[in-house]
């Protein structure tokens, strides 16, 4: 599963053009590709280890309208990302968790963004006519949601 | 009053090691004593004094301990924290956290942790390497490797192979700087949290496991370049799982056993037990106990590879 320079072009221009990541950010990871999914790995294992699984972080998905980011790989760029933030407060962040469209903040165009809340990247989301959605897994939104029950008791 | 209840719970604590442990009434008082709650910080992320403030601000008593500042003890449980869930931190018992520092891995350097699951250790190794240099992560078990990969994830681990070989297994192709052997053992100083355990683990599981740690130990070691470390762990205070399992490797490979050095106060390897007699290095591994660190307790030995 090699990296190619066109798969490292196209993951680096969609980072750069929609979430203002420098290519700098990209520069020690490598992007490898295994059916629909481009893993970022920045250290390969040593040669004789085989593993079902790809190395490092599994960054995005192939889907029929382009790439979209994972919420993991979201998070770990973190401040690396300066476009395309999505600013939530907790009712709205517990509202999209809750699978709700929500209207979208003024000065975003559609297209995946940058879910956060207190500046911390939370995930991935799409803002499509007006409304955004959130696309964090189930398992982790159901623990984000627990989080934030918690902080507000605080 | 209190000598007599003392006395009675000092016969009910792990009574088996009485003879080894140092201060054991200091000792069976820990035991009986919670255990603190640490927020190892996820230096990948975050740095410690940050995370500490971010605590501070969220109402939790957070202070950093002197001997190692990136590990935070907190007054409350901070499992349910939005610092938690964005990988900030990972909650881990100040011992857990010494084979690591034992093993030292460098940026750049190839490192396994053999037997890895749930994954503290594993997270603690990319944070010494910073980003930099290969981690293999190894765990057969698939119940458990989910939770490897869950915190793999959590904390923006980008480094790590996750394999899945039975650790007397693991092939020998692939060579490497450092290795982790924090072992499958029976627990027993884990007994701060496991009231069960404070009978001492049945023998025969003590033996079961000792038999599948001589394997894993001299596997590991094969995996390893010249030149190479690896830190040998467990949570257990049973000599049959530590020291006998360190003085098999020796027997069995021109292994190099090196003293352990650690910031706190822990005690010797034992030079001896139940007829068997350690070779004199052996005095070089580690035993900790938990009313010397506050903490668990367990056992690390750091051996080299000429």
């Amino acid at each position: 599963m090699p990296e190619s320079n066109a798969l490292r072009q196209e993951v680096s221009a969609l980072f750069e053009r929609r979430f203002g990541v420098s290519s700098e950010s990209l520069a020690g990871l490598a992007f490898r590709e295994r059916r629909d999914e481009v893993w970022a790995c920045n250290s390969p294992p040593p040669s004789g280890i085989e593993s079902d699984r790809p190395s490092g972080l599994r960054a995005l998905r192939r889907r029929a309208d382009g790439l979209k980011p994972t919420s993991t790989f979201l998070i770990a760029l973190g401040d690396c990302i300066t476009a395309s933030r999505v600013d939530l407060d907790s009712d709205l962040l517990r509202l999209v968790l809750l699978g709700q469209r929500v209207p979208a903040p003024p000065g975003h165009t559609d297209g995946y963004v940058a879910l956060c809340f207190r500046d911390d990247v939370v995930g991935c989301g799409k803002l499509r006519g007006g409304l955004l959605h959130g696309l964090i897994p189930t398992g982790r939104r159901r623990e984000l949601l627990n989080a934030l029950d918690a902080d507000s008791r605080a | 009053m209190r000598s007599d209840r003392n006395t009675l719970e000092a016969d009910t604590v792990l009574p088996r090691y009485r003879s080894i442990i140092p201060d054991w009434e200091r000792f069976v008082d820990t035991c009986q004593r919670p255990l603190p709650t640490i927020a190892r910080t996820n230096t990948l992320r975050i740095a410690p004094a940050e995370l500490r403030e971010r605590l501070l601000k969220q109402g939790i008593s957070a202070s950093q301990l002197t001997w190692e500042p990136t590990l935070i003890e907190v007054d409350r449980p901070v499992g349910n924290t939005i610092e938690h869930w964005l990988g900030l931190l990972y909650i881990q018992e100040a011992v857990q956290t010494l084979p690591v520092t034992v093993l030292d891995p460098r940026p750049g350097e190839a490192v396994l942790d053999l037997c890895a699951a749930p994954g503290g250790k594993t997270t603690q190794i990319a944070a010494h390497l910073g980003g930099s240099g290969p981690i293999v992560a190894n765990e057969p078990s698939g119940r458990r490797q989910q939770a490897l990969l869950a915190n793999v994830n959590r904390l923006a681990v980008l480094n790590a192979t996750i394999t899945a070989y039975r650790g007397e297994n693991f092939p020998l192709r692939a060579r490497f700087d450092r290795i982790l052997v924090d072992a499958p053992c029976s627990a027993e100083a884990t007994v701060r949290k496991e009231v069960s355990l404070r009978a001492g683990a049945p023998k025969g599981t003590i033996a079961r496991l000792a038999r599948l740690q001589k394997r894993l130990i001299v596997r590991a070691y094969d995996c390893l370049r010249p030149g190479g470390v690896l830190v040998y762990s467990t949570c257990t205070f049973a000599p049959e799982e530590n020291e006998s399992v360190v003085a098999h490797l020796l027997q069995q490979r021109d292994a190099r056993l090196t003293p352990v050095l650690l910031p706190v106060n822990v005690s010797a390897g034992l030079p001896s037990w139940g007829g068997e007699t350690y070779p004199p290095e052996i005095r070089g591994c580690a035993r900790v106990y938990p009313h010397q660190l506050d903490s668990g307790g367990g056992f690390v030995a750091r051996i080299e590879r000429p």
